[in-house]
Parts: C-alpha cells; sequence; structure tokens
C-alpha cells in the first residue's frame, strides 16, 4: 500500500515488530491504530486485518425498515390460527399500541430444502436456498418504536451518537478497493426513518460514514458524486492529471520524506481509477441478460444486483434498504401490505443467494435479512391518528422477532431460537441486538470487545458493555 | 532498505513505554493536571541566539538535551504564508508576499504579525475553531413534527466570530457562554446573550430532556477543561476523581435552568420595509394560530357542543374509555373531553348533583315514553327534596319537555351562559380548556393543522429577512430543582439527593453548594477561575496545538488519568500562567507563540525526531475544509468577504461565494462534501479534526462544478483577459494561486501543455464562409467546447453568430456567412469518394445548404437539405494532391432557425479503400479546444500539493 504517512510508518513499523514477537495486530488495533487524536493525514481505508482469520469479508445487509412480521414469514404459529379471533392466552406484553386478538397468518407455511426450513408463501424464490439460510426466531431489541430501534439495530445504541455497524467494519477493514467507498447505504427514493443517521460514522472519521446512494436513478453521476467531468472526455483529463503529477513532483522534490505528499498525489490517481471502477460497479447493463432476469429489471433487482457487484469489487459494508420511510410498517391490511412488498424483494433476494453461491462468493459474504423490529401476532386496534382502524394489522413487536443471515460461515438450513407458541416474544436461546452485532464482528475475524475507539476518554466499541457470540450458529 | 531498519528501531523505544502508560496508577492528586499552575524557571540553553523569546528557551532547552539542533528558520515568503492562514484563513496576496520578502525583518514580520490579529477575518478564522469544540450546527437533529431549523444559531457563530475579533478575555468569553442571563444583569452587556448559544445548539435527541444534558456537561466540561464527566452519567468515572454524585450535581445545575419560551432580542429591529414586513407576517401567522386555537377553546362551552357532550357521554356511561372515545370521534367530538364528561356522570354521588341530578333522572326514562312521562318526571324529581340549582329549576320550568335532546339542549344554554356562577363554572368543568391547554386534547387533524401553523411561524423567524436576531439563551428556573443520582444513569431509578455544587476534583470533598438561583453562573466562575489548574492549560494547549500542528498535550479534550502526560510540561504551565497574568487575552497568547523561533522554523520532516517531539521542524499540513474552500474563492476573485447573519448553502449548485464559516451546518445530514475534507462533527464535541487524504477529495477538485466554476473565474478575470502573451497569463496564473512567479521549468511546462501536439489525422473541426475576394476558406477553430459540443464562447446562443457548434453527430450552421466548416486534408495524393448521410430533424427548419469546396473556395457540388428525411451526398472520384484541403460547408437556409443537423462526413480513398470517419476523429480533436486547456491549467493549480499544504 502506498498511501502512508510518517506518523503511518511509525505505526505499521510498531506493528511489524509487535508481528516479530507474535503479538500480532490485535494488541494494537485497541484503540492505537487510529483514534480521535491521531492527527497526520492518513488514508483511513488502507486494507488491515482483523483479529483472527475471517469467515466473511463482506456484509450485505437487506434492511426490511418498517418492520416484517415473523409470524407471516419465517416464524410460523399454530396456535395464532387455533386462537383466531380469540384473547391469546397469556399476558400481554407492552408494544406501542393497543392490541386485541389473536391474529392467524393470512399466509400459508410450507418445508423448503433437505432441511425443511418452514418459510410462508411470501417469499418463493428465497425459499429456493432454504439451505444456506440460518433463521435466527428469538431476536429481541428493547422499544418497540421505529427511530431507537432504528438506531440500536445499526448503531447498538438507540439514542446517542454512535458510529454503525458499516462504520465499525470500515474502521476495523478497510477497503480492498480503494476505488470505490468502503461501505454503501442504498435505499430508492428517499432516506429511512432516522435518516443517515443509520449510517453515520459518529465520532469515527468521516470517511467511515456509509455512502447514501439513491437507486431511484440511473445514472453514475446522480449514484455518486462528482464521478464524472462534464466537461473533459478521460483522455484529456489524464493529460491534465499528468500536469498536475509534474507539478507535484517538482514541488515534492524539495520537500522529501513527506509521505503526506505522495499521498495525496495518489489519491488523485485512484479518483482517475475510481471514475472507471464505479461506473462500471454500478453499470448493471454489463451483466449477462440470464442474471439481470434473474434479478429482475425493478428497483430492487437493480440494487441486489449492484450490491452483489460492490461486494465483488472489495466493498466491506452494503446496506439494502426496502424503501424510503418505513415501508414494512402494516399496521393495517397487513396481508395485502406484506404480499406487495415480499413481491417486490423476494425475487431480487433469491436471486442474490443463488447468484452469490454460483460464484463462490456465498462462503466468504454474509447475507443479513430483517427489520428494526418484528410484528405482534395479536391484531392491533383501532386508533384514530395511528393507523386506518381496519382491525387488519399487527403492531410493533421488539420482544420477539426473526432475522436470518446467510452465507459468511454461519450454519446453512438452520434455525436458532424460538419464540413464545404464539410468536409473542424470544424464549428459546434469546439473542439481543448487542449478540448480533458480537456475531457479524465475530464472523468479521474481530473480537467485539478487542475493536475499540478511543474517544472522549472512553474505548468505546459497537457493543458498549454488552454482546455475546451466537456460537450455535457458526459452522 | 536503511531506513527501514531504522524506523523500526526508534519506535520500539518509544512505543513501550507508550502501551504500558495506560496502566499505570497515578494517585488523582498528583496528576499533572490537577496540580495547580506552577511557575517554571526558564532553563539555561547552550545557544543563545536562537531563542526569539521564553517560549524558545523551553524547546531548545529540551532540543539540546536530545542532542538535537533546532531547524532553519523558513523562507519569509513561506512564513507569509503560514501566517496568513495560521490567523485568518485566507492567502497572501502575489504583491503582499512579494513586499514581505522584499523587505524581511522582525520588524516587518512582527507588524504582520499585528496586521492580521487586528483583521476582521482573524475571529473567522479562529471563531471556527471555537465551534468546532461547540459542536455548532444551525438545526436540531432529527425531529418528529416540530421546524428542523435553529433560527438565531447563526447569533451564537456571529458572537464568537466578535469576541474573538475584540480579543474578549477567555476568562469572560466562557462565563458569558454559561452564564450570561446572569452576568449582563451586572454588566449590562446584553450582545452577550448570545454567547449561550454554546450550550444550546446541540442535538435535541427528540427532546429528552437527560440526553440534551447529557450533552450539554459533555461539552461545557471537555471543551472548557479537557475533563470526560460524561463518562459518569452511569456510574463513578473509571479513571479519573468524578463520582456519579458530581455528575448529578452538575446535572441538577442545567435541569434547574431553561430555554424561555420567547428569545430575548438582541438588538431592536431598525425601522424599514422589510422589518415592518416581518412584523405583519408574523403578527398574522400569529392571528391564524390564535384564531384556532381560540375557535376550538371557545366551541367546547358553546351550548350546542355542550348539547352533545352530555348526550354522547350518558349513552357511552357504561363503555369502555376506547368504545366511548370511538363514539365521541364518530359525534364530532374531541375524545378526551368527551371521557371526561362522562366521568363526571359517573360520579359517585351524581344522582343526587344539583345540577345533573336531574338530568340523570331524565336520561333513564325510555325514548319512546318520554313525551308522556317526562312533566311527571320533573315534577316527582323537584319534589323528592334533592337541591337542585336554581338556573336549572327556571330553565326547566318554562318549557315543553319533549324529548332528552330538549333537555340537553336547555342544559347547554344554561351552562354556556352562566358562567359567573361558580358552581354552574365547575359543572361545565370538563369543557374548560384555555389556550395552552387546548393542543393535546384536540383530534389528530386539528393537532397537525397547529403544528403546521408553528412551523410556518418558524420558517418566518428563520427565512424573513426582516427577522431581528434573537440570543439562544437559558435562564434559571423560579425554584432550583433538587438532583437526585440516577442509578445506572436511568432516569426511572431515582436514587440519592445531591447537591448542586462544583467538582470534587477541583474543590476538594469539602465545598460548598451553590446557593445562587440554578448554579450556572457560580458553575461557571469555577470553570473560568484562575486556580482551576485545568481551564488555562486546556485553552493554551488548543492555541498551540493550532499554530503547531501537534499539541503539547496530544489529547486535548481529556486531561485525566489516562492522558499521555504534556511533551513539555514546564512551557504548558508557562503559557498558561502567562495567559492569565495577560488577562486572557487569547490574542497576546497567539503573539508569542507566532514571534517565536519555534514556530519560525522550515517545515518538514527531521530524520532525527522521527515522531516529531521535540519541535525542530514545523508541520506541513493540509489546508482544512473551510481554508481550502475559501482560498479557491479567494484567488479567483470571487470570495464575498461580507460578514456575520443567517447561514448560506455553500454544497449547492447555487452556492454562496461567502466565507465557509457561514456556511448552513445541517446536523442531521450533514451534506457529503464536509464530511469528505474532515470538517468537524457537528454531533458531539471535536477534540481534533482527522485528517485524511482519500480519493473522493481528488474528485472534488478533478470533477466538482465548485472548483471547476472557480477556475473558469480565474481565466475570465479583466487582469487576465488584459493580457496576451502566452507565458505572461501564465505567470499571472502562479501570482494568483501561489503568491509567487513560476520558475523556468515551470512556465515550459505549462507552455507545453497550452499547446499539444498537432494532432495527427486529417479531420479539422471550425466555422468560417468561402471568401470569393481572396479565392479561399476562411476557416477558424470553435474556441470552446462545452457539453460534448465545439462552440465559439460558454453559452449558445452566441449574440452575433447564433447557434453554431459542431458535435460528433452534426451541428447547426450560424446566422449570416458563419457556416460549419468540415477540412479534410489529403495525407498523399489519390482519388477519394467523399460522401456523408445529412439530415435535419426538425420539421420547422427551412432547410439547409450543404456544399464541397476545393482550396480555392470553389465548390464543387450543392445539395439542398430539407428536413424530415435523410439525404446522402457525395462526390464520387475526386482527385488530391498530398495536403490538398477539401471542405464541407454547412450553412443556414433563409434563416437559421431549427437547423440543427446530424451527419456521417466519410472518406474513402479509392485504390485502398482505406476510411477516414469524421466522428471518430472529433474525440481527438475536441481534446485541446484552447479556452478548455487555461481551464484546465488553473484547475490543477488549484488541485495542486501546492496549493493544498502548508509549509
Amino acid at each position: 500500500m502506498a498511501i502512508h504517512t510518517n506518523n503511518e510508518d511509525i505505526i505499521f513499523s510498531r506493528r511489524d515488530f509487535l508481528n516479530r514477537v507474535g503479538m500480532g495486530l490485535g494488541a494494537l488495533a485497541a484503540g492505537q491504530l487510529f483514534n480521535e487524536n491521531a492527527s497526520a493525514a492518513i488514508n483511513p481505508l488502507a486494507a488491515k486485518n482483523p483479529h483472527f482469520p475471517a469467515r466473511a469479508k463482506a456484509v450485505i445487509h437487506l434492511f426490511m425498515n418498517g418492520g416484517p412480521s415473523q409470524v407471516d414469514t419465517f416464524d410460523p404459529k399454530p396456535a395464532l390460527t387455533k386462537y383466531h379471533g380469540k384473547k391469546i392466552p397469556m399476558d400481554y406484553l407492552k408494544t406501542e399500541r393497543p392490541t386485541g386478538a389473536a391474529l392467524k397468518s393470512p399466509f400459508k407455511f410450507s418445508r423448503h430444502g433437505k432441511s425443511g426450513l418452514e418459510i410462508s408463501e411470501l417469499f418463493p424464490n428465497v425459499a429456493k436456498s432454504a439451505d444456506e439460510l440460518c433463521v435466527i426466531r428469538s431476536m429481541h431489541a428493547n422499544v418497540p418504536n421505529h427511530e431507537p430501534s432504528l438506531l440500536l439495530m445499526n448503531c447498538g445504541e438507540a439514542r446517542l451518537i454512535r458510529p454503525s455497524v458499516g462504520s465499525w467494519v470500515s474502521y476495523g477493514l478497510g477497503s480492498e478497493n480503494q476505488n470505490l467507498p468502503g461501505f454503501i447505504s442504498m435505499c430508492p427514493g428517499g432516506y429511512p426513518i432516522q435518516e443517515s443517521q443509520n449510517w453515520q460514522a459518529g465520532f469515527l472519521p468521516g470517511t467511515y460514514q456509509g455512502t447514501y446512494i439513491d437507486t431511484k436513478h440511473r445514472q453514475i453521476d446522480k449514484l455518486i458524486a462528482n464521478i464524472e467531468n462534464k466537461h473533459l472526455p478521460l483522455a484529456t483529463q489524464r493529460r491534465q492529471l499528468d500536469l498536475l503529477h509534474r507539478m507535484n513532483q517538482r514541488h515534492q522534490k524539495l520537500r522529501p520524506q513527506d509521505s503526506q505528499l505522495e499521498s495525496r498525489l495518489h489519491s488523485f490517481e485512484l479518483a482517475y481509477r475510481m471514475q472507471l471502477d464505479a461506473t462500471d460497479a454500478f453499470d448493471i447493463s454489463r451483466e449477462p441478460e440470464k442474471i439481470r432476469d434473474l434479478y429482475g429489471e425493478d428497483t430492487h433487482g437493480r440494487q441486489t444486483l449492484i450490491a452483489r457487484r460492490l461486494v465483488e469489487r472489495g466493498v466491506r459494508y452494503v446496506q439494502l434498504w426496502h424503501g424510503k420511510g418505513q415501508p414494512w410498517d402494516s399496521h393495517d391490511d397487513l396481508e395485502v401490505n406484506h404480499r406487495r412488498l415480499a413481491r417486490e424483494s423476494d425475487k431480487a433476494i433469491g436471486a442474490l443467494l443463488i447468484d452469490l453461491k454460483q460464484r463462490g462468493m456465498l462462503d466468504d459474504t454474509l447475507v443479513i435479512w430483517g427489520g428494526e423490529f418484528g410484528r405482534t401476532p395479536a391484531v392491533e386496534m383501532p386508533k384514530p391518528g395511528s393507523n386506518a382502524g381496519k382491525i387488519n394489522g399487527r403492531d410493533h413487536n421488539h420482544w420477539g422477532f426473526t432475522m436470518w443471515m446467510a452465507g459468511g460461515g454461519v450454519k446453512g438450513g438452520h434455525v436458532h431460537g424460538a419464540t413464545d407458541e404464539f410468536g409473542y416474544k424470544a424464549v428459546k436461546d434469546p439473542v439481543h441486538v448487542h449478540d448480533l452485532h458480537a456475531t457479524i464482528l465475530h464472523l468479521l475475524g474481530f473480537d467485539h470487545e478487542r475493536l475499540t475507539y478511543r474517544f472522549a476518554g472512553r474505548d468505546f466499541r459497537l457493543t458498549d458493555v454488552h454482546g455475546n457470540v451466537i456460537k450455535d450458529i457458526i459452522v | 532498505m536503511q531506513t527501514l531498519l531504522k524506523s523500526l528501531v526508534i519506535p520500539l523505544v518509544t512505543a513501550l513505554p507508550l502501551l504500558s502508560l495506560a496502566n499505570q496508577q497515578t494517585p488523582p492528586q498528583e496528576h499533572w493536571a490537577f496540580r495547580e499552575l506552577s511557575s517554571p524557571a526558564l532553563p539555561l540553553t547552550k545557544q543563545t541566539s536562537w531563542p526569539a523569546n521564553n517560549i524558545d528557551r523551553f524547546i531548545l532547552h529540551k532540543i539540546e538535551a536530545s542532542g538535537l539542533s533546532p531547524g532553519e528558520k523558513a523562507k519569509p515568503e513561506a512564513l507569509i504564508r503560514r501566517l496568513y492562514y495560521a490567523l485568518v484563513g485566507l492567502p497572501p496576496s502575489y504583491g503582499e508576499t512579494q513586499f514581505f520578502k522584499d523587505n524581511f525583518s522582525k520588524h516587518t514580520y512582527s507588524e504582520l504579525v499585528d496586521k492580521l490579529l487586528s483583521s476582521p477575518h482573524f475571529g473567522e478564522r479562529w471563531g471556527r475553531h471555537w465551534l468546532d469544540v461547540a459542536r455548532y450546527a444551525d438545526t436540531k437533529g432529527y425531529v418528529f413534527e416540530e421546524s428542523r431549523d435553529y433560527p438565531y444559531a447563526y447569533t451564537y457563530r456571529d458572537w464568537v466570530i466578535r469576541s474573538f475579533n475584540k480579543d474578549l478575555p477567555y476568562n469572560r468569553f466562557l462565563t458569558y457562554q454559561l452564564a450570561a442571563d446572569t452576568l449582563i444583569q451586572e454588566d449590562g452587556k446584553k450582545e452577550h446573550l448570545a454567547a449561550m448559544g454554546f450550550l444550546t445548539v446541540g442535538r435535541r435527541f427528540l427532546n429528552r430532556e437527560p440526553d440534551i444534558i447529557d450533552d450539554r456537561i459533555d461539552v461545557t466540561f471537555r471543551g472548557m477543561m479537557g475533563l470526560t464527566v460524561a463518562c459518569a452519567r452511569c456510574h463513578d468515572h473509571k479513571y479519573d476523581p468524578i463520582p456519579i454524585d458530581d455528575y448529578y450535581s452538575l446535572y441538577g445545575v442545567f435541569s434547574s435552568s431553561t430555554e424561555p419560551n420567547e428569545l430575548p432580542l438582541l438588538q431592536e429591529a431598525p425601522e424599514n420595509n422589510s422589518t415592518r414586513d416581518f412584523r405583519a407576517s408574523l403578527s398574522k401567522k400569529q392571528d391564524q394560530l390564535n384564531s384556532y386555537l381560540e375557535k376550538r377553546v371557545s366551541q367546547q362551552r358553546e351550548p350546542e357542543y355542550i348539547k352533545k357532550y352530555l348526550l354522547t357521554a350518558t349513552t357511552g356511561l357504561n363503555l369502555s374509555e376506547d368504545e366511548l372515545k370511538k363514539l365521541a370521534s364518530s359525534k364530532k367530538l374531541l375524545q378526551k373531553i368527551t371521557v371526561r364528561w362522562r366521568d363526571l356522570l359517573k360520579k359517585d354521588n351524581a344522582s343526587n348533583d344539583p345540577i345533573y341530578g336531574p338530568w340523570l333522572a331524565f336520561s333513564r326514562i325510555p325514548p319512546e315514553n318520554f313525551p308522556t312521562q317526562a312533566t311527571n318526571k320533573w315534577e316527582e324529581i323537584k319534589s323528592s327534596g334533592i337541591f337542585i340549582h336554581p338556573a336549572i329549576t327556571q330553565q326547566l320550568n318554562n318549557q315543553p319537555l319533549r324529548s332528552i335532546e330538549t333537555i340537553a339542549s336547555l342544559y347547554g344554554k344554561t351552562l354556556a351562559e352562566s358562567s359567573e356562577d361558580p358552581k354552574l363554572e365547575a359543572a361545565l368543568s370538563p369543557s374548560s380548556v384555555n389556550y395552552e391547554s387546548i393542543f393535546p386534547l384536540l383530534e389528530t387533524k386539528g393537532q397537525q393543522y397547529v403544528r403546521k401553523l408553528r412551523r410556518e411561524l418558524e420558517a418566518i423567524k428563520t427565512n424573513h429577512p426582516g427577522a431581528p436576531p434573537r440570543a439562544m439563551t437559558m435562564v434559571d428556573r423560579p425554584s432550583p430543582r433538587e438532583p437526585r443520582v440516577f442509578e445506572r444513569g436511568d432516569p426511572a431509578r431515582r436514587g440519592k439527593k445531591v447537591p448542586r455544587h462544583f467538582l470534587q476534583v477541583i474543590k476538594g470533598k469539602e465545598r460548598s453548594p451553590f446557593i445562587s438561583g440554578s448554579g450556572r453562573q457560580e458553575m461557571a466562575l469555577d470553570i473560568a477561575d484562575k486556580d482551576n489548574p485545568l481551564t488555562a492549560r486546556v485553552w493554551v494547549n488548543r492555541v498551540w496545538g493550532h499554530l503547531l500542528g501537534k499539541h503539547l498535550v496530544s489529547t486535548p479534550s481529556d486531561f485525566g488519568l489516562r492522558s499521555e502526560a504534556p511533551s513539555h510540561p514546564e512551557l504548558l504551565d508557562f503559557l498558561a500562567l502567562q495567559l492569565i497574568e495577560n488577562n486572557w487575552s487569547t490574542k497576546q497568547l497567539i503573539r508569542s507563540i507566532v514571534l517565536s523561533s519555534t514556530y519560525q522554523q522550515v517545515a518538514g520532516h527531521d530524520p532525527r525526531d522521527p515522531e516529531k517531539l521535540f519541535y525542530t521542524r514545523t508541520m506541513r499540513r493540509r489546508l482544512d475544509f473551510e481554508a481550502m474552500r475559501d482560498s479557491i474563492l479567494a484567488v479567483s476573485g470571487e470570495l464575498d468577504r461580507s460578514q456575520f447573519g443567517r447561514p448560506v448553502k455553500i454544497h449547492t449548485s447555487d452556492y454562496s461565494h461567502r466565507r465557509t464559516v457561514y456556511g448552513h451546518v445541517e446536523r442531521q445530514n450533514l451534506p457529503p462534501v464536509f464530511r469528505t475534507f474532515d470538517f468537524a462533527s457537528p454531533d458531539v464535541h471535536t477534540a481534533k479534526r482527522p485528517q485524511t487524504i482519500v480519493p473522493q477529495q481528488a474528485l472534488y477538485m478533478l470533477n466538482g462544478k465548485f472548483v471547476r466554476d472557480q477556475a473558469l473565474a480565474l481565466i475570465n478575470s479583466p487582469e487576465m483577459k488584459k493580457l496576451q502573451k502566452k507565458d505572461e497569463r501564465v505567470a499571472h496564473l502562479y501570482r494568483q494561486v501561489y503568491s509567487r512567479d513560476p520558475d523556468h521549468e515551470e512556465l515550459a511546462d505549462a507552455i507545453t501543455f497550452l499547446n499539444p501536439k498537432p494532432v495527427n489525422h486529417p479531420w479539422d473541426f471550425g466555422f468560417g464562409k468561402i471568401d470569393m475576394a481572396a479565392g479561399n476558406v476562411n476557416f477558424q477553430h470553435f474556441t470552446h467546447f462545452v457539453s460534448g459540443r465545439l462552440q465559439i464562447g460558454n453559452k449558445l446562443p452566441d449574440p452575433s453568430l447564433g447557434y453554431i457548434n459542431l458535435s460528433k453527430e452534426g451541428g447547426h450552421p450560424g446566422k449570416g456567412e458563419a457556416h460549419c466548416v468540415l477540412q479534410w486534408t489529403a495525407p498523399h495524393g489519390g482519388t477519394y469518394n467523399i460522401s456523408t448521410n445529412i439530415k435535419i430533424p426538425s420539421t420547422s427548419s427551412d432547410g439547409v445548404i450543404l456544399r464541397i469546396a476545393d482550396r480555392q473556395g470553389d465548390v464543387m457540388k450543392r445539395w439542398q437539405i430539407t428536413p424530415g428525411k435523410k439525404h446522402k451526398a457525395g462526390l464520387m472520384q475526386t482527385h488530391l494532391e498530398k495536403d490538398e484541403p477539401v471542405f464541407l460547408i454547412v450553412s443556414a437556409g433563409k434563416t437559421d432557425h431549427f437547423d440543427s443537423f446530424e451527419w456521417e462526413p466519410i472518406i474513402r480513398e479509392s485504390s485502398t479503400g482505406t476510411m477516414w470517419e469524421a466522428s471518430s476523429a472529433f474525440i481527438t480533436v475536441t481534446n485541446h479546444p484552447p479556452e478548455s486547456l487555461w481551464i484546465q491549467l488553473a484547475q490543477a493549480l488549484l488541485a495542486s500539493n501546492e496549493f493544498a499544504f502548508l509549509d
């Protein structure tokens, strides 16, 4: 890696030294590699090694914002059918709004793959890769409201300013591809709730923040800022860049041994190449028709295929949001809405799993699917101003919900944990969001207690003082 | 290899103690930062001529002790640049740099320092440094329904800038920011109220008080004292002597303070059309809001409403609350008020109530029996002996009692009209609401409407040019709150009571509690006290870091037990004491540092001091975001130097040309360009900005609209236009951008760049006409290349020649004799076929004329091209000598309206079949239109390391 500075030379030399005496990078990563008080200019995205050999090199997080219902997707509950229209025989847990009788799932579940994993009719394409899925049915979070739950899921803290998972990962691993941002968040049509706080760098340097891309657009210059020169063809720009390099080299000759100067010169080369690489990464027309058909040519198909192309090119963390606002938030007309939402995303997600697998990429790409919480098994009662009073939807439920992962070192065709008989609350092997984070970092090769950043007098980490790696789901 | 080995050995020595440091336990009272400031003896140095002032003696002493020697003095041209950026954040002009260079002396240097310290731009540079500390933003962060803007945040930003400009003593600078509300009662200086934005411009965390206060504690104590007090929110500080009790003592100070509903005016608005219009718009909107709320308030007490509430509440007497609310909504009544009515009627002794007793009795009569039974019932009630309010008796006695609705109407009338009577008023209590209390009772639609009006009110205050500035101040609550510890930081778990007092680490355990109001002023004075060991140390360390690029204490906002000890502890104390002695003058402090020899050393890397521990060089640094953007505007001549006022947009395509410090800072979705260039996070107090070098920065310099616009402005400046010769023009660019002349090599390189090698192909694209008199074709090159088109100016149409242009696929002839001309020069003698398709897409055109002409201007063939369909034109078997040109000329018909044409000129050599396509030559040709080359050169200068780095 050619980009580094005097200060970084020193740090990296320290690492060399420690490596020789057998301590490895892990010993130094804890706050010493880079912290708020590091002052010299460095390339913050230089690729780095994690604490131990990683199972996954990259993450694709499919964020079903709004909160999909677990009992209608991956956590079948026959008891709901039995009690449909009657009070559920248990103490109701407090969620955001009043709920009433049991509401059976309007969707049929069936078993898929060799593992016989139960998946509802909403996801026929995802179901084709049932044997790759590791379904966690015992997720739980802290509160039944979107804002704090989104922040908890993304940043490990519901209210205060903390870096997002993707920022932590970029900080810890850097990027394999210097011509693309290390962390990309795509959401068609606008922001989800809590907006860019969902991919914030918090107190980490700004370059670790997720780069937001509105996948409603198709032109490259709307997807990435300043990626195209509107006035000069590339060949002409090359000539200008050569002039700039000569200027910089003359300047540098009189100022030896300052690697900041070299770094900046080099960054222009990277920028030049980025124009080609980024354009290439986002241009799905370069995919064979067969592949484009597999994903579908709609917004979801497009952004999911872009995600695969990005990961293929070394981007570490890609987040794909279902859409602007909170689309999965089916307080009313759950059947109609969930059917529509699943139809919008199922084909693309199913394609992603198959495509990653056939390319051999699934082994080291971790795919995560889920929302910020799930939904209640009981029907939501009418409440003016907060629903349409149709009595056919479900309220938010943070007590128990489902997420699944695939690839990246997790067990396929596997179910972890369980909710109670009705799908209200995680009762068997509960997995808190902090545990999920600890596990994601573990799969990427990090001890979540040692991936820290010194800020305001404290060594902060993604999981704060919480988090246990879910050993059971790792191959 | 040798240097690699070296760099392995040296860090080894320094790295190990560093790693073990964290584990060492220093008793808190002995920790260097908590000890009182001590007046150090001035060290003796071997060299006596080098030190320019006492600062240098501390630095030199350490340099000598480690066997090193100080660096050389930087060159005058480097020093003037360094000073300009350090003190005002802008580059010096060429003229000033030359003058300074020619007249360089100790005296002119110190004159320059004084000049810059008194510049109005000084405050913009140093104010922005403080705004990093203060996590300044113009918005609140994420909100639900309220307006996102802080309409008056800018008054704080302006106060900070002004305070630096007038060198407000730093202790006063701090105390005003915490307690201007009470301090100005003593000194009467109302303008300082704006200072309290320090506390109030933070993120609002959806209005959760504990988080807002936590942010304020953090910004105050890390910012002013380098103490991470906020670490003690949930438990005693893990490292520093800050118990959780101390956190909640301070929490009590902040929770005993509040923001007034109406923020105080900073100055009386002048009387003019704009301010009059502002007041009118504001009061119009306010009236709209008031009258809506008043209408809803009075509505609840109208006879018709009372009637409906009574009837609905009675019908719903035994319904669940949810069912009743549903019923209320269906009757268009307010739910919560209906519930209040029902609760009143359901009270235990309601049947004996002098007012509602009769009503309840009537309500039990089945509706079908009402006409026949009501009168008897009324007599029965009256004779039952219960007391009936006379107003009810009187009303019911005189009316026919036809139905329960009639009774309800009579009740409505009685209650609505008799507000003088306390008993009747009490009976109406469910409908009694006021202007303040109505909002939460309103139905969703009503609440949304009120919120919308409130947002519109805020928008007028934010955006109306006549809105007078207000201070984002705080005041003490009428009675202070006695704080309790929140166990594990959880507001629901109230622990023991703690007094409001200052930190134990400073004041000792036996401190006395604050006695005046919230205690905020006392807290402020304790922070700014000269005996506080941290405050002065923290500030001089910040100032030193900004000037030298490396702090004496490497953690400027954490002086706690885990921080590294200062590299020069005596110097730190010396500067801190000097600051206090000089009446806390920041300008004096800066002055003494920049006058030191330490500061004036040459920049760069000293291989004998790889970790830069001894200050034998100064740090070469990249310009920060503000300096970079401001400098580009300054050298292009486009900088708008006006000061103060509302924030402006600096990232949009119609960006402001004002200094970056006046840019709007959107906390929730900070525009990417800020992040890309390492701007301080507006979310948390920033101790030091990171300095990264990433390709996104380079993309901005190469492709961003802002940089190109400014390069263009540089080229189009009046001075530049006056110059004709290329070397003079290049020199002018160097002077503008670098404040120096180019050397020979640089000049030659630029000239070579501006004269690209002629491209080796036979096509040439231009415009002109056939000149009969001269017997040739007058061929001229286009000068501009814009959006894929060669043209003669930046914009189409050209005022005199119209839309004339050529692109890869076609073009547009100009007015009169401005024709499109395509020239082809034969590479060798031979026979050639010349052909093209040509089409005018627009049927509104009256057609164009295509001619093929030879070098004498003789037309060999001519075609009239009508719009709509594709024509084929061509000349077979034309013999051309080597280097003989042939021309394809397109001119307008009667008018040039809608004369855009598409074509595909191809020339084929008959004998060999070799083809030359005009379209494939176009790309190569358009590489180098002259104006584009000048812009590219200017842009390269702006993007260069020399411009971006400061020696």
